[in-house]
């Protein structure tokens, strides 16, 4: 009973602490609020199907985030073929856009961000979505994608300098 | 020396070493390219769009709740689960004949014909009366089939006068312990 009490205990106090990070994070790669909630209670549960195995806090805070960044990208993949998908047998493209309260960015400026963001490589746009919504540093950030410090810097600053130029160039088609 | 655009994006993040920040804070407030290039990050962050604390407090409540719903059912005991196992009318229709037959039949076989019939009526711990005919025509018989039902509760025996003459008091023998004995 008191095996079953602690890990309640725990749960809760992981979820406090973690969920806010991956919810940011999960977000800002999937651009849906509806998505991410599912996803991050999704990554929740395999967590407490495992609990067992990390007594401690930190190393399920590790966990978790990768677990809750790897559901993100694979259902952007995943929305992204259908959308594929859609546009080979409709010979018209589905609308990325979610539309009403599933709508994460509310200004022009803002979706430009979001847009290019999307279009960055997978291993970019965690690395810096991590950096900028989960408010880790380089040493956590390389411990949840299994890098060195010096590899998320690198990584960090190329996907600032790709989104730069992503957005210098939407700029200048418009 | 002029701190390169990798360093810069380093100080952003508050990850360059203590010694070198008075170094990049004083090339940044001295010379306009480098000062440009980190106001490009500057911006950069400040154009991402945010996620405010207030989303996040909602989206945390909601997915507690239905966390600890989807926990709660999958984590279930059995014996609270309702299975319910269709039966067809068809089945449950020859189940009743099948019962039905059977209790002809055991009507049919039962024996009537010993020399001389023990009745059992015995009480069980449920209070419910079973009335068991017995072909003993001895009673040597009858207590052998007495122990062989190892039988818990209150048991009336009913003996034929025929073949059982009654001497004395009734007296409590347990089945196994009757040595032929007759009381006193």
């Amino acid at each position: 009973m008191q095996r079953a009490d602690a890990r309640e205990e725990l749960f809760e106090r992981v979820y406090g602490h973690v969920y806010p990070i991956i919810y940011r994070v999960v977000l800002r790669v999937t651009g849906r609020y509806d998505v991410a909630d599912e996803l991050c209670q999704e990554a929740f549960i395999k967590y407490y199907e495992r609990i067992d195995r990390f007594p401690d806090s930190e190393q399920a805070k590790y966990w978790l985030i990768r677990v809750a960044k790897n559901l993100a990208l694979n259902a952007v993949k995943r929305s992204s073929r259908e959308r594929r998908a859609y546009g080979r047998v409709f010979n018209e493209p589905q609308p990325d856009v979610p539309s009403g309260e599933d709508r994460v960015v509310r200004t022009e400026s803002e979706a430009e961000v979001h847009d290019a963001l999307q279009q960055l490589p997978p291993k970019m746009r965690s690395v810096l979505v991590l950096k900028e919504y989960g408010q880790l540093n380089y040493k956590e950030i390389g411990s949840i994608l299994g890098i060195t410090e010096g590899n998320v810097k690198v990584r960090v600053f190329r996907a600032r300098e790709q989104l730069l130029e992503l957005l210098k160039r939407n700029e200048n088609a418009t | 020396m002029r701190p390169d655009r990798m360093i810069l994006s380093t100080y952003l993040d508050g990850e360059i070493p203590a010694r070198f920040v008075g170094e990049i804070e004083s090339a940044i407030a001295s010379d306009p390219a480098v000062r440009a290039d980190y106001q490009e990050f500057v911006e950069l962050r400040r154009r991402l769009p945010p996620v405010t604390a207030d989303r996040v407090a909602q989206s945390a409540q909601t997915s507690w709740a239905s966390i600890r719903s989807r926990l709660h059912a999958s984590h279930e005991p059995a014996r609270h689960h309702t299975v319910s196992i269709p039966i067809p009318a068809l089945g449950v229709a020859a189940a009743a004949i099948v019962a039905l037959a059977a209790g002809l039949i055991f009507v049919a076989t039962r024996p009537t014909s010993a020399a001389a019939e023990t009745y059992l009526s015995g009480r069980h711990a449920s209070d419910v009366a079973v009335t068991i005919r017995v072909d003993g025509s001895d009673m040597e018989r009858v207590l052998q089939w007495l122990a062989d039902k190892d039988m818990l509760g209150e048991i009336n025996i009913q003996l034929p006068e025929q073949q059982f003459r009654i001497v004395g008091e009734p007296v409590l023998v347990k089945p196994a312990q009757y040595q032929g004995q007759v009381p006193e």
